[in-house]
């Protein structure tokens, strides 16, 4: 008697499920049409200076094993380069792209479209204005002098007025949002966005406009670039990774009140850290304690987000061969944990008076800055660009090559500056060498350093070209699956 | 509460899930796994001598 009833409602059922699944599948549509345009600028700017970023880190990688080369030109030596080779990676690429994925992500999880986008392409622009003007300043003599702070006062008033336009559209963003949990990444965007204007404005104060005296500078400088680090790129960094890594593999994040404690220990830990940075200079030894304990307190939040990600991905760790997203993301998670416990090691004293004036400093700050931050965003950019383009990646051939390419670069590059830090540290320490012989000991590591940055631009040139052709309108036009699934199939053209 | 009933309830799988999951990319969807099974360049000896997997799903168009 009751076969014919179920027989009437089952379908009843499915075309409600349907359309349920048709309606959202157009709201995301929706907000990723609303999104398209900035978050393509940003990507596209992004890119063009990370391949800046790379030309000049491949010529300052290159001075300093053979510093004659273009020492002729003032502006291309290397006092001048390097600094905006690390600006342009900064500023540039790490901030815009990172910008542009965050972006997305918020839109996304608010479940509201992007109203008047022009306002964040203006944002862009003059965010691009101001870091061009910055480097060109830094290339023309009118650097600041202070580490990653390098950009003439002009440049940085652009930089802070085109932040404040993204910020408060991201912020419009957030409040308007539909549903009312918040989830782990919209957190780590939110502080990354609220910590900026903080650690910018308040290090621009501080060292320009009132600027506090003497050794106190150095003090300023080192908390602003070690929170930039870590508040700013580790937390759109953390917040990408917690949504890239459930969403890819389908399974949601293992434990909330993990990702809890560990955001909440993270913000109040790491904000603490940058004096660890100064050890055995002219400071009160509780300043730079304070940061060290705050470094080793740091492991608690990096084993609470490592713990979290791994147990998510726990079984599902072969996915990781068919999603570039994946890949690299994971690749950025696992670098993160590694950047932080060499974060500890050098910063203990009895470390740091070994390599705290060698390129191990260098090797540490790659390793947070590439190793970590930029291969998530690389993950975003291979999830986000075919949403936003229509079309799947071209070339399958092309992703491996920038994920292996990009793979070894940095580890090639990041083990020889910490191995050849540590060298050249004990050289350095040893009263019975002459000081040119410490320098030669180092050569062989920093002649290293130039062929991972040639892996580095194959790479990053691999991926620029790629991205180029999606921008173009030359992606994969394939339904689903979206890219090539012999094993149903399917053609394959296009390798 | 045992340990068991501890940890399943620190989990609050639903309110993440209901955030990044939905009708149309559910929980058990994996969305992104787009990378060919073959080697580098259409080399196929690779994939004639490795086992068969279980057809990727795919990511849905949005």
């Amino acid at each position: 008697m009751n076969k014919p009833a179920e027989l009437t409602e089952e379908p009843t059922i499915r075309e409600a499920e349907v359309t349920t699944s048709e309606v959202e599948r157009v709201e995301r549509a929706l907000i990723d049409a609303s999104t398209r345009l900035p978050v393509l600028v940003f990507y596209t700017s992004a890119i063009a200076w990370l391949l800046l970023a790379t030309l000049l880190g491949c010529l300052t990688s290159f001075q300093m094993h053979s510093p004659d080369f273009l020492s002729g030109a003032s502006f291309l030596t290397w006092g001048r380069v390097h600094p905006a080779h690390l600006n342009a990676l900064i500023y540039g690429w790490g901030s815009m792209a990172g910008m542009g994925t965050a972006i997305w992500l918020i839109a996304r999880l608010c479940r509201t479209t992007l109203r008047h986008p022009l306002l964040l392409i203006s944002g862009a622009a003059f965010w691009n204005l101001g870091v061009l003007a910055g480097i060109l300043g830094i290339l023309a003599g009118y650097s600041t002098g202070y580490e990653w702070l390098e950009f003439p006062g002009f440049a940085a008033v652009i930089l802070f007025v085109a932040y404040l336009l993204i910020m408060t559209w991201t912020l419009v963003m957030f409040r308007y949002r539909r549903r009312g949990h918040v989830y782990i990444t919209q957190w780590y965007l939110l502080g990354a966005f609220l910590w900026f204007p903080w650690l910018y404005a308040a290090a621009q104060v501080m060292l320009f406009i009132v600027p506090v005296q003497g050794v106190m500078q150095a003090a300023v400088n080192w908390w602003f670039a070690n929170n930039l680090l870590f508040l700013w790129f580790g937390s759109i960094g953390l917040g990408t990774a917690y949504y890239m890594i459930p969403k890819v593999i389908g399974r949601p994040v293992h434990s909330y009140y993990l990702a809890a404690i560990g955001f909440w220990t993270f913000a109040v830990f790491f904000s603490w850290t940058g004096m660890q940075r100064l050890i055995d200079g002219p400071f009160p030894a509780w300043m730079i304690t304070a940061s060290i304990a705050a470094m080793i307190l740091g492991l608690i939040p990096v084993a609470t987000v490592g713990l979290n990600h791994h147990m998510t991905m726990r079984d599902h760790f072969p996915l990781m061969r068919y999603s570039p997203t994946l890949r690299f993301t994971v690749f950025g998670a696992i670098a993160y944990t590694a950047f932080s416990v060499v974060g500890v090691i050098i910063s203990l004293r009895s470390m740091a008076r070994i390599v705290h004036f060698t390129e191990a400093s260098m090797g540490y700050t790659y390793m947070g800055l590439y190793a970590f931050f930029t291969m998530v965003i690389f993950g975003s950019m291979y999830y986000i660009v075919p949403r936003l383009v229509g079309r799947e990646w071209r070339y399958a051939s092309l992703i491996k090559l920038h994920f292996w390419g990009a793979t070894y670069g940095i580890g090639l590059m990041v083990l020889l500056l910490l191995v050849g830090g540590f060298v050249q540290g004990l050289s350095l320490n040893d009263p019975t060498l002459p000081f040119d012989e410490t320098t030669q000991s180092v050569l062989p590591y920093l002649r290293g350093r130039t062929l991972a940055w040639i892996l580095l631009s194959v790479a990053h040139l691999v991926f620029a070209f790629h991205f180029g052709l999606m921008l173009l309108g030359f992606g994969r036009t394939a339904s689903v699956p979206t890219f090539l699934n012999p094993l149903e199939g399917r053609p394959e053209g296009g390798h | 509460m045992s340990w068991t009933d501890f940890f399943t309830s620190v989990k609050r799988y639903d309110d993440n899930a209901t955030v990044i999951f939905d009708h149309a990319e559910p929980i058990g969807q994996p969305t992104d796994l787009v990378m060919p099974r073959k080697s580098w360049f259409g080399c196929r000896l690779w994939k004639k001598l490795s086992p068969a997997r279980p057809a990727a799903p795919g990511r849905p168009r949005s």
